[in-house]
């Protein structure tokens, strides 16, 4: 078994979330990502909790580890002309750049797409930000909840009678990378086969209008709103009360046939249930009367009960039910890694499995972990240039 | 969009699950074939299979997007060069193999549910399909990584992606927070959650709501606390640069947050805007669905295409080849 992308050279100039977690993909399946970071502007996803050991370590940030597993790290301080200058011969050896800095920023400090390939023609440059770089919006500045309120999710995201909801975490910090993942994939393919590279120009918005798009259909088709946790085609479909605090069932029941099962299971004997329309006009009253069931019951043990009936039923997992999830264990989702400041810890592996070609999970780098293998042993700069350029700043 | 794999014969067939994977391959130029119409959104850019087209056109196939349930030592043997994509719930053959699923039950077994909503209310899940969405993506960038894999080695192979590790792995946080430092997400309304607390997201403003947050991101902080001026009170006081927001108290934080709500209820979403554009401050207006579907910006960059009368996406992104003859 070999890993895919064996021999795909990247020089990651991304940071944070959107751009690391694409190079994370092609990283794990095989890629060689080189991380280029400066202590000058940290990526601040090491800044990010939790750390390993309690302080505030930038190389135990595991927010930084989940991004940024299978890579190499380096530090070149773009702001510095000499710093460029190596930048450029990482170019060099690149067949992929990939950046999210802030409109503008590459050209500033002379790393254009023009450039770019000037240095070598058949480069491929991904840029990934909020809006994209084109478009009236182009000089946007912001993180991955600025694309879920560009899109439309965050205003059909919450309760029908509440505001705009946005949850957590990035929902487009999540989906842009993966649509930036297939960008260069894609441009390997037409590369391998016209000799062409290109710029590639990703914005957060436009992959969660895609990941939404039966929902702008549905809206031009006059079935808009908020959807909540309802389906136009499933009733009840939704998170009913369990037993214990804040636990919650979520059931979707996918025809008539099921109802009838979960009616018979739950005694819930109303005949304004027994067709789909009806469930539909009587949504409320039906999901008042199957949580006066559910709740008291297991989550976990009801979801069982009901999946092994054929009716879709899970319970709503918190983080501990899904880190220990047998499913996950034996599937390999999280790979052990060990790392000098993580220690031996869990990673979260791509969820794909090839039958003739494998995945790895390596540690994260520490920054400017591999300085002297790229710069001295891959690049062939001479060792006292780079010692003195890291003291002077320039690779720092 | 330039079709970069116009080359490539795509042999269509999923039905919900993992449907936006031949899409995304159809608008990349790939001639995508499906037996069933399926749902619009999902299906439009794709071609027709007639009765019995789907098995002689397998012989030919670059890649064959589906569920579980054939064989892929059946479907290969004609063509070895074949890369078989299964997009399932769970990997098959294993413990949860038969189990039935929906969207929205790998969501909650994801455990995305149980920090998106309200904490007065039951979780909810997020709008669309989006375990299904996320599986056909990840199945798009495993039909990819074969396809590279058989330029080396001449063969196709068997791709198998679960819609439940894509859920997964898009929360990020939860699963290994636990097990970095126990803790449990809860469901927080609109608060970002960093460090020890969260920072207030979803702002009303005259005419709708915008979104902005406390990060740690010294320069967006500066520009709001100059745009702020005088009514900036004790955010002049702050150093940005050695503060971690992350690890401020929320109750300073709501304090703060106070001083930013009175500043946005007095202006306008577009005015923000504008705003946010000139000073850095990493705001966003929040725009309906139908805001999206009337945006210059989204128009702008090709966004939307009619579809029998319904505007749907269409470019996956801009490349700098679509501006070349």
């Amino acid at each position: 078994m070999t890993l895919p992308l064996a021999g795909v050279k990247v020089a990651d100039f991304s940071w944070v979330g959107a751009g690391p977690r694409a190079t994370k993909d092609l990283a794990d399946l095989g890629a060689t990502v080189i991380k280029i970071e400066s202590r000058k502007r940290l990526d601040l996803g090491r800044l990010s909790g939790p750390f390993a050991g309690g302080g505030r370590d930038p190389d135990a940030s595991t927010f930084f580890a989940i991004t940024n597993t299978s890579k190499m790290g380096v530090t070149i301080n773009l702001g510095d002309p000499r710093g460029v200058a190596v930048a450029k011969k990482l170019v060099a050896w690149a067949d992929i750049v990939v950046e999210n800095f802030s409109h503008g920023y590459m050209d500033r400090v002379g790393l254009s797409f023009a450039e770019l390939q000037r240095i070598k023609p058949d480069i491929i440059q991904v840029s990934v930000s909020v809006a994209g770089r084109a478009g009236p919006l182009g000089t946007m500045r912001g993180y991955g909840n600025s694309a879920g309120a560009l899109s439309g999710m965050a205003a059909l995201s919450g309760w029908e009678d509440r505001g705009p909801h946005m949850p957590p975490f990035a929902y487009g910090d999540v989906v842009a990378p993966m649509f930036a993942t297939v960008a260069m994939l894609a441009a390997l393919e037409h590369r391998a086969r016209t000799g062409e590279g290109q710029h590639i120009d990703i914005s957060q918005v436009e992959p969660l209008v895609h990941v939404m798009a039966d929902q702008f259909a549905a809206l031009q088709q006059g079935r808009g709103g908020k959807p909540a946790n309802r389906s136009a085609t499933m009733a009840p479909h939704g998170a009913f009360p369990a037993r214990g605090s804040d636990q919650w069932i979520a059931t979707a029941v996918r025809d008539d046939a099921e109802w009838a099962r979960l009616a018979e299971m739950s005694g819930i004997d109303d005949p304004r249930f027994a067709t789909l329309a009806g469930r539909k006009e009587h949504e409320e009253a039906l999901e008042k009367a199957l949580g006066r069931w559910t709740v008291l019951h297991d989550a976990h043990i009801l979801a069982d009960r009901l999946a092994a009936a054929g009716i879709p039923a899970e319970a709503v997992a918190d983080g501990r039910d899904v880190y220990t999830d047998p499913e996950l264990v034996e599937r390999g989702h999280f790979r052990t890694i060990t790392h000098d400041k993580l220690g031996t810890c869990d990673m979260p592996a791509p969820p794909l499995r090839f039958s003739g070609s494998e995945v790895r999970v390596g540690p994260p780098p520490n920054l400017g972990q591999h300085n002297r293998a790229i710069f001295v042993d891959l690049l062939g700069l001479p060792e006292a240039e780079v010692e003195e350029l890291i003291a002077a700043g320039a690779l720092a | 969009m330039r079709g970069i794999l116009a080359h490539l014969l795509v042999i269509d067939l999923t039905e919900e699950l993992g449907a936006i994977a031949g899409r995304m391959l159809a608008e990349l130029g790939a001639e995508v074939r499906r037996a069933s119409p399926g749902e619009l959104a999902w299906n439009h850019g794709k071609q027709p299979l007639g009765p019995g087209e789907a098995e002689a056109l397998l012989g030919e196939a670059d890649i064959v997007l589906r569920g579980p349930g054939l064989d892929h030592d059946t479907l290969t043997a004609a063509n070895p060069a074949l890369i078989d994509v299964v997009i399932a719930p769970f990997l098959p053959g294993g413990l949860n193999g038969d189990r039935p699923e929906t969207d929205l039950t790998l969501m909650a077994r994801s455990g995305l549910m149980a920090i998106v909503g309200d904490p007065d209310r039951a979780p909810l899940t997020l709008p669309g399909q989006q375990a299904y969405a996320l599986a056909g993506i990840q199945a798009v960038i495993g039909a990819l990584t074969a396809l590279r894999a058989r330029a080396e080695s001449g063969r196709g192979q068997l791709v198998e992606v679960s819609a439940y590790q894509s859920a997964v792995l898009a929360n990020y946080r939860e699963p290994l927070t636990w097990g970095w430092t126990g803790r449990i997400g809860k469901r927080t309304g609109n608060l970002l959650i960093r460090g020890k607390s969260g920072v207030r997201q979803v702002w009303p403003c005259k005419d709708g709501w915008v979104t902005w947050a406390l990060v740690d991101n010294p320069p967006m902080m500066r520009a709001m606390v100059g745009l702020l001026g005088d009514r900036a009170g004790p955010l002049a006081e702050v150093n940005w640069d050695t503060v971690l927001v992350a690890d401020v108290a929320r109750e300073t934080l709501v304090e703060w947050e106070e001083i930013v709500a009175g500043f946005f209820q007095s202006r306008t979403r577009a005015e923000l805007g504008e705003l946010s554009a000139r000073k850095g401050l990493g705001l966003s207006y929040i725009d309906t669905p139908e805001d999206a579907l009337a945006s210059d910006h989204l128009a702008a960059r090709g966004l939307w295409r009619e579809v029998d009368g319904v505007k749907l996406p269409g470019p996956l992104w801009l490349s700098s080849l679509d501006a070349r003859p």
